[in-house]
């Protein structure tokens, strides 16, 4: 099971990613990766206390249960990455213009920030480097 | 070849001026019997509250949710459970995603949750019958609300 840090390390290196996508013809796919830098800081949480989550069901019912303060960042990240994932092309509506605003720029950044402050309180140190 | 060293027989009762006895040597296994049976009731009744409150609590909290945001919302399925919990897919009423509509579910998500009705609530944005395929099976799901789709592109000149 993955520890803390390797999902930190993995979340990083999906932000970096994200960071790079600067042409908004795949805002799809933006939404998509923003989600699974959420993924991994979710379940850097969850491995601090030893579980890690079986599927997606799973990981939204634990940020539910034990982080509702980021639940709606989330859980709109989420939803908007299985819109972006299993609808047709033509059938994601959402503009670039959203996906960054409001997915990367609020949803995401804020849980980052929340990570960030869980890690100190965790771990008592400075949060390992995050890049937003 | 086997043997049958001793021939188990039932609890023997003696009824006793109207009360019941119990034979004491038999007592200690017609108690763990009881237990057993007991356990067995209790998980039935258990499950049998859980779904008349599924009925009269759940069902209609869910569609009064959905009726109160009619203007957003075009209709609503209950997937078939998983150990997870309850997963809903709520159809809105554009095919564009709203973001507010999206805000409104997080909140009830979590009423849900610290309500015991575990549910992983997903905005789907409207679109064909058969784009519902791709997130769930319509025949094993129960439609909760829905209002009549809107006629698109009939009626010609």
């Amino acid at each position: 099971m993955p520890k803390p840090k390797q999902h930190q390390e993995k979340a990083d290196h999906n932000r970096a990613f994200l960071n790079t996508l600067a042409d908004d013809t795949y805002h799809d796919w933006k939404a998509t990766v923003a989600f699974y830098v959420a993924v991994h800081l979710v379940e850097k949480l969850r491995a601090y206390e030893g579980e890690h989550s079986e599927n997606h069901e799973d990981r939204d019912k634990a940020v539910r249960r034990d982080h509702s303060r980021i639940y709606n960042a989330y859980h709109q990240l989420f939803n908007v990455s299985l819109v972006a994932r299993y609808k047709s092309r033509q059938a994601f509506q959402i503009s670039a213009a959203d996906v960054q605003s409001k997915l990367i720029d609020t949803h995401l950044v804020e849980i980052e920030r929340y990570v960030a402050a869980e890690t100190v309180a965790r771990t008592g140190g400075a949060p390992p480097s995050t890049s937003p | 070849m086997t043997q049958l060293s001793r021939t188990r027989k039932p609890v023997y009762l003696r009824f006793d001026g109207g009360k019941v006895f119990i034979t004491p040597e038999d007592h200690p296994r017609f108690i763990m019997a009881a237990k057993r049976a007991v356990k067995i009731l209790q998980r039935e009744k258990a499950v049998e509250e859980k779904l008349r409150q599924f009925n009269d609590e759940y069902l209609p909290l869910l569609y009064q949710w959905c009726l109160d945001r009619r203007d957003k919302i075009r209709a609503c399925y209950l997937d078939a459970p998983t150990p997870h919990g309850l997963t809903v897919f709520v159809i809105a009423a554009t095919d564009q995603y709203d973001f507010e509509l999206g805000d409104e579910i997080s909140q009830f998500a979590l009423r849900l949750e610290r309500e015991g009705w575990s549910s992983n609530i997903l905005q789907i944005p409207d679109g064909e019958e058969e784009d519902l395929r791709t997130f769930f099976k319509p025949e094993n799901a129960l439609e909760v609300y829905a209002q009549a789709k809107a006629a698109s592109g009939e009626g010609g000149s």
